[in-house]
């Protein structure tokens, strides 16, 4: 009995302990109602802020005037010259001087190209000892295909001519190469990033 | 009381809060919509959306000059004609005999693929461009198909509305052409 009576009394405050809450909740909820509609408001702005903003991005991408190709005249020409000769002096090879293009190379290509390189080069680096081999590549043409809004990414269409010499003699009449080549600058200027065969 | 007086409290700072989140939302909005309009008036750079026109003309007119198919050649002929101009015309037009001729002979379409482009000069007013263009031609020869890689520098000149070919110059390496 005695049990039953200490039960008894220690059910009531489960009801007591919610009616405070519910107290406070009524203010809580007011509060966020109060606050509800400037937040709801100001969402909706937002996301309709982001919505734009991301319709402006894809629309200046697809510009034309996003590619700054022909339209900046200083930098087009300034890439195409830099691209040009490091594109020419890691294409050219003596056996006599491995060194001077293993460093041209080391500077001038960067990421994906480096390895690209490596393929296109790399039968004619493991000849030339042998052989005694020397090939001179010249750029006959070069134009900029894509030149992005910031300056910093261009594409380049490098059409090359190369003579291969044996021996110090003429090995065969020049050789023509076609690459499409994109090149990104940093603080050490125009570096090339992507060489592919066109 | 003091709940309360404290709900109050927070409430009267919380309003403004909003209004102050609204506002920041509206600015961001209006920016956005902005670059939206600035993106726009990029748009009208007049000489951009011409260099790409070029581009567009050149890359389709030098796949068609590198695309023969013998079996109607004297229709690729024709057309040669219509997307040329100036000294490339005339001399389409004087080798027109001995192309039919060649074609004749040959059983082997031909397929051309530019597969890489650059405008290298462009005058919009003059009407006069310069693209270097480099090229694959694919025979499909019966059996075997064979591959051949051709770079040219073409001379493109506006004429009748449009972009033609005025001058097409293979590149041979050594400075031959």
């Amino acid at each position: 009995m005695s049990v039953d009576q200490s039960t008894t009394p220690r059910r009531p405050p489960i009801p007591r302990k919610k009616k405070p809450a519910r107290r406070s909740m009524l203010p809580a909820l007011k509060r966020i109602a109060a606050l509800g509609w400037p937040l709801a408001v100001a969402l909706a702005l937002l996301l309709a802020g982001l919505a734009t903003a991301d319709w402006a991005d894809r629309r200046s991408a697809a510009a034309p005037s996003s590619n700054r190709a022909l339209l900046d005249k200083g930098d087009t020409a300034k890439v195409i010259a830099d691209v040009s000769g490091a594109v020419a002096r890691v294409f050219t090879y003596a056996y006599t001087d491995p060194a001077a293009t293993e460093r041209a190379a080391a500077t001038v290509l960067t990421g994906r190209a480096a390895s690209q390189y490596a393929s296109l080069f790399g039968q004619v680096k493991a000849q030339a000892p042998v052989q005694q081999l020397a090939l001179t590549t010249k750029v006959s043409r070069a134009g900029l295909s894509r030149l992005t809004r910031d300056g910093r990414t261009a594409v380049l269409v490098v059409f090359l001519d190369q003579t291969a010499t044996r021996k110090g003699k003429a090995a065969g009449p020049p050789i023509a190469a076609q690459l499409v080549v994109t090149a990104r600058h940093d603080d050490h200027g125009w570096r090339i990033s992507d060489l592919r065969a066109a | 009381m003091t709940a309360l007086a404290g709900t109050v409290r927070t409430t009267r700072w919380l309003r403004p809060a909003g209004y102050v989140l609204i506002a920041a939302a509206a600015v961001y909005l209006v920016v956005s919509l902005w670059a939206v309009i600035r993106a726009d008036a990029g748009a009208g750079d007049d000489l951009a959306g011409r260099r790409d026109e070029l581009t567009r003309t050149a890359v389709r007119q030098i796949t068609q000059l590198n695309t023969v198919d013998p079996q109607r050649a004297d229709l690729d002929l024709a057309h040669w004609l219509e997307i040329s101009t100036g000294p490339f015309h005339d001399a389409l037009k004087q080798d027109m005999a001995a192309a039919r001729a060649t074609f004749a002979k040959q059983n082997a379409p031909a397929r051309g693929r530019v597969t890489a482009l650059a405008v290298t000069a462009l005058d919009a007013d003059a009407g006069e461009a310069t693209v270097i263009a480099s090229v694959r031609v694919f025979l499909s020869t019966p059996g075997a198909g064979t591959e051949q890689r051709k770079r040219y520098q073409v001379g493109m000149e506006r004429a009748g509305g449009g972009w033609k070919v005025k001058t097409l110059t293979a590149l041979a390496p050594g400075g031959r052409s």
